[in-house]
């Protein structure tokens, strides 16, 4: 059980606006954590700020015991909103990119999860769908063996069949020592596999319960407590 | 893991540069291949002008394209979205300056030896040969004059300043690029402009030196100072050289320094 | 196995009643071997911890039993499993007088009314 994030007093703020309002929060290994919130709430600041590509304004965070940096990107995994993948590159030239850089990479899980997604590894990535690339970030990211996983909307563009098979790969690969922090709209398709839940709202967290705290004491699922919250 | 930056690099460039590469050599030696049809016939000439235009064509672009390459992957492997992964693999921004511009210098020197050889082949025979021997012959007179030792010194310090010279001008790139990305829209072409700009505080710059200098050519320490380089040439030379490739360190390290620092804390991925 | 659960119900007791209802009805033999924490958490599609829970919970109460090393094991008599089954039906039936009389049948209509339900 260690301390895997940890944030102390931390803001962020960007010509003025403050992203991030004097955060304090503590994510311990081995849970499976829903990072929600709207749009502009802070979510993606914080998780730049996990992954080193932001710096704080003031105040401290720590993944792992260490400020971010050469040594924390060793242990985490980061699936962004986006697509990172450059395109001219081959399944297979990328997979040896991540097995070049990462330690921690699982080649052959890699291959094999691709496999059974139907994806040939002499394909060029630029030919790919659009939902076969989100499925080969997410296995890249996931055949990582790391101390924490960061992902940001894994199942927002992809269909409901995919969106099963991106959630028992995450209960799959859980690991008492990591800890895997999704965000996310789609807070009823994920919220069964949460442990603990936290809603960030105008750069504060509003709340860090886990998830059956949050059914026990308000008799609603996550995804209903967040729309009653978050009602406009 | 600068070596495995560095490869990976490498194999990016050889996308583009490989081919521009090939195409150089190939056409290089359609020049040499035409002149066996060598006639006094206007398709000939034609045929020969043609082979000759595309030859020189190829070789500016390979050139282009060697420093084209040498920014825009800077650019879009670092501030694109390959830099949500470039940025965040275990490694440091300095090392991802120094690949991107070890492997810049690489194809550039890469680029200008195949540039060489090609020409050597497409003009291969009669006038290589002329050519070689009025080199040889200059060069012997040179060496007489000075001694080989200096112009051995000349050539090292000739082949280094022309490095650092190149390095400068990709890190002069770089910090303008990563100070452009901080910019909310349109980031690229705000390192542009921040290039221009700066091109165009020097020009200012340079001409306050001009006018500086003109004061100080009629000092007497002026006029002694040119009596001696006037009576040693070669030690002038050296200085010459030397001097320009220290500057450009200097410069470089700055550049470096600048690029490093945006990297580091004023990241704007989009 | 198939798991329906609630979303706004806690999981770990939603978990323990349908463990406590299968393992009631002799779906498992005594002393049998459970699936593993990992596989309920991927065949339910929940977090690991939250079967984890379940199963310490289902201990306490004394349905199933945790050998280390080698994984959980049903109970060797059903009588805990028997008395939670019956404490769930106690439950449903409250709740379901409860629902007839906000229809408006008090308890003797509701009672006669099932007296004559043929199925």
């Amino acid at each position: 059980m260690s301390e895997l994030i940890r944030c102390e007093h931390l803001t962020k703020s960007y010509n003025g606006l403050i992203a991030l309002n004097n955060i304090d929060l503590s994510v311990e290994s081995g849970k499976i954590i829903g990072l929600l919130g709207p749009n502009g709430s802070g979510k993606t600041t914080l998780i730049k700020l996990i992954n080193g590509l932001l710096t704080p304004t003031s105040g401290e965070i720590f993944i792992n015991g260490t400020r971010p940096g050469v040594e924390s990107k060793k242990i985490v995994a980061y699936l962004p909103d986006n697509n990172f993948l450059n395109s001219w590159m081959t399944v297979e030239q990328i997979v040896d990119l991540y097995t070049d850089f990462y330690a921690d990479f699982r080649r052959e899980l890699c291959f094999e999860m691709l496999s059974r997604l139907g994806i040939s590894p002499s394909v060029k990535l630029k030919t790919l769908s659009k939902g076969n690339k989100e499925k080969v970030c997410l296995i890249l990211v996931m055949s990582r063996k790391a101390r924490l996983y960061v992902l940001d909307e894994p199942i927002a563009g992809v269909d409901p069949a995919t969106r099963d098979y991106v959630i028992s790969t995450i209960i799959n690969n859980y690991d008492p020592e990591a800890s895997v922090l999704i965000s996310t709209h789609l807070i009823s398709d994920v919220e069964q596999v949460l442990d603990d839940v936290i809603f960030i709202n105008n750069g504060n967290i509003v709340l860090h319960k886990t998830v059956d705290e949050i059914r026990q004491e308000s008799g609603k699922s996550v995804d209903a407590l967040f729309r009653e919250v978050f009602r406009w | 893991m600068v070596k495995k930056l560095i490869r990976h690099d490498i194999r990016a460039f050889a996308r583009t540069m490989l081919p521009a590469e090939i195409i150089v050599v190939a056409l290089g030696l359609f020049c040499r291949f035409i002149q066996f049809f060598e006639s006094r016939t206007t398709a000939y000439e034609i045929a020969q002008f043609s082979a000759v235009g595309a030859f020189v064509i190829a070789i500016l672009a390979a050139l282009f394209m060697a420093f084209f390459t040498g920014v825009s992957r800077f650019y879009k492997n670092l501030f694109t979205n390959e830099g949500y992964l470039s940025m965040t693999l275990p490694v440091t921004p300095a090392q991802h300056i120094l690949s991107k511009t070890v492997v810049s210098l690489l194809y550039t020197a890469l680029t200008c030896l195949v540039i060489l050889l090609s020409v050597s082949l497409a003009s291969m025979g009669e006038l290589l040969f002329e050519s070689v021997k009025a080199g040889n012959y200059l060069i012997g007179k040179l060496v007489s004059l000075v001694g080989g030792t200096n112009f051995a010194f000349w050539i090292v310090e000739g082949i280094l300043l022309l490095c650092v010279y190149t390095v400068n001008t990709y890190l002069l790139w770089y910090a303008c690029l990563s100070i452009g990305q901080r910019a909310k829209k349109n980031r690229a072409l705000a390192g542009v402009g921040v290039y221009f700009a700066y091109y165009f505080i020097r020009q200012i710059f340079g001409t306050f030196l001009v006018i500086m200098f003109t004061v100080f050519a009629q000092t007497e320490l002026f006029r002694s100072i040119g009596y001696y380089l006037d009576r040693h040439p070669v030690f002038t030379i050296h200085t010459f050289l030397i001097g320009f490739t220290v500057i450009y360190v200097l410069f470089s390290l700055l550049y470096f320094a600048i690029a490093n620092r945006m990297l580091s804390k004023k990241l704007n991925l989009e | 196995m198939d798991w329906k659960l609630d979303k706004d119900r806690p999981i770990v007791p939603q978990i323990c009643e349908q463990m406590s209802v299968r393992i009631a009805k002799g779906d498992f033999a005594p002393d049998e071997k459970l699936m593993s924490v990992r596989e309920v958490a991927v065949g339910a599609g929940i977090n690991p911890n939250t079967v984890q829970k379940a199963f310490e919970e289902l201990e306490r109460q004394g349905m199933i039993y945790s050998v280390r090393g080698s994984g959980w094991y049903v109970g060797a008599d059903f009588t805990a499993a028997k008395r939670a089954v019956e404490d769930l039906i106690f439950f449903k039936t409250d709740q379901y007088f409860k629902a007839m009389e906000a229809l408006g049948y008090d308890l003797e209509a509701t009672k006669n009314y099932i007296g004559r339900w043929k199925a």
